[in-house]
């Protein structure tokens, strides 16, 4: 009984340990990764941050404050929800799936173009029977600008043809190792910047609508390659993090089940010992039931004599 | 000579960033120099070479072996008659309060 309960507690150690040296596999791989996350925000930062001024700047000028770019014209939005393709990352996926549910819900997104990246987000949509518009999967835990040239485009199409008025984007923001959230952003209407009467005058080389048209695909792209690398970044510290509870659980697990199976075998080893003790005592008494008016029961130890 | 800041970026790196007497670039329009305190300007850049004269600072590390140093930079100290130059692939230029920003898609050392 206790030699099977045994063999069997062998059994599930040996698969928690398999499954440890996995989840601690993972966890390191992903610490590689978060630091190379870090490197690619970094090298991105100073173009979305230049080109949030000249944004900024132009918000300013009469010509192009009427672009759509700032003012937002039409009723319907854009969505872009933006999760990982892979799971084993904790809450990550379903905390930027619940607040996009909240966007989505909300009465002022009216049939909203939604438009999803990772594998996670799309079989979310899928699933509950409401597909994404477009989807883009392969690339969430390491994007290339390429990759946010591609997500914005239909969002850019949206925008300059006039079908949406407001694009916003559900993803998480990486804002130190230690804190992720996830949070909603507008990417348009753009606020304009700045104090009221404080016009600037610029010089446009060619028209100002043709730089608009030029700037606004410049701008949610940029706003969605730095919102995809913050996101991967934020994925793959919430799978280091993920990956390290289940390395420590695995490891209290085996303590846990080493501590039982000793236990069990100690069982055992006791069973048998009462089994052979108890056996040799039957003997005896077998034995001295046979000659019941023999010797005394008197035992005398050599050395004590 | 009166500097201008300049910055030139790509969603890779920052390719420069510092003070320099001239930037030089070409837009749809033609070719256009700034010196030190242009006026306002926006404009959209055609594929070609960037030219910042006189910098003052090296380039950023954006790129892997077209970042080194060329013998560009081994010229006269002081910062004069030196240039940097960056093939650019299309982007924008934008100017204000004596700063230059050039932000491009992709760009190089030639």
């Amino acid at each position: 009984m206790a030699a099977e309960q045994e063999r069997l507690l062998r059994h599930r150690i040996r698969s928690i340990r398999s499954t440890q040296k996995i989840t601690r596999a993972m966890q390191l791989i992903a610490a590689s990764r978060i630091a190379r996350a870090q490197r690619a925000l970094s090298m991105a930062e100073p173009y979305v941050a230049r080109l949030e001024e000249v944004v900024q700047e132009l918000s300013n000028t009469p010509e192009a404050s009427a672009h759509p770019l700032f003012t937002g014209s039409g009723q319907a939005s854009a969505v872009v929800v933006i999760g990982a393709d892979r799971g084993l990352c904790g809450a990550f996926n379903s905390s930027v799936l619940r607040m996009a549910e909240e966007v989505l819900g909300d009465d002022h997104v009216r049939s909203p173009l939604v438009v999803g990246v990772g594998r996670k987000v799309q079989s979310y949509f899928r699933f509950q029977g409401a597909p994404l518009a477009h989807a883009f999967t392969g690339f969430a835990d390491r994007p290339s600008f390429e990759d946010a040239v591609r997500v914005a485009a239909p969002v850019v199409d949206a925008v300059s043809d006039g079908r949406v008025g407001r694009a916003l984007v559900v993803s998480t923001r990486f804002l130190s190792t230690g804190n992720q959230r996830a949070e909603i952003s507008t990417l348009v209407p753009v606020p304009a910047a700045g104090e009221a009467g404080h016009e600037a005058s610029f010089e446009f080389e060619p028209g100002p609508e043709t730089i608009m048209e030029e700037l606004l695909p410049r701008w949610i792209e940029a706003q969605l390659y730095a919102a995809l690398l913050e996101s991967a970044a934020s994925f793959h510290v919430a799978q280091q993090r993920a990956m390290q509870a289940a390395t420590d659980n695995a490891e209290d697990l085996v303590k846990t089940f080493t501590r039982a199976m000793n236990r069990a075998r100690q069982d055992a080893i006791t069973t048998e010992i009462m089994e052979i003790v108890g056996g040799a005592e039957a003997l005896r008494q077998a034995g001295r039931s046979e000659d019941l008016l023999g010797q005394p029961e008197v035992y005398v130890f050599p050395e004590a004599s | 000579m009166a500097t201008t800041q300049v910055e030139l970026v790509a969603p890779d790196g920052a390719l420069y960033s510092g003070q320099a007497e001239m930037v030089v670039c070409r837009t749809s329009e033609g070719d256009i120099a700034f010196l030190a305190n242009h006026m306002a300007f926006v404009g959209l850049l055609e594929a070609g070479t960037v030219r910042i004269v006189g910098p003052d600072a090296a380039p950023g590390q954006a790129q892997g072996p077209g970042t080194q140093p060329g013998p560009l930079q081994a010229g006269s100290g002081e910062g004069h008659g030196r240039e940097l130059r960056f093939e650019v692939e299309g982007g924008l230029v934008e100017v204000h309060n004596n700063k230059v920003v050039v932000t491009c898609r992709s760009a190089g050392r030639p």
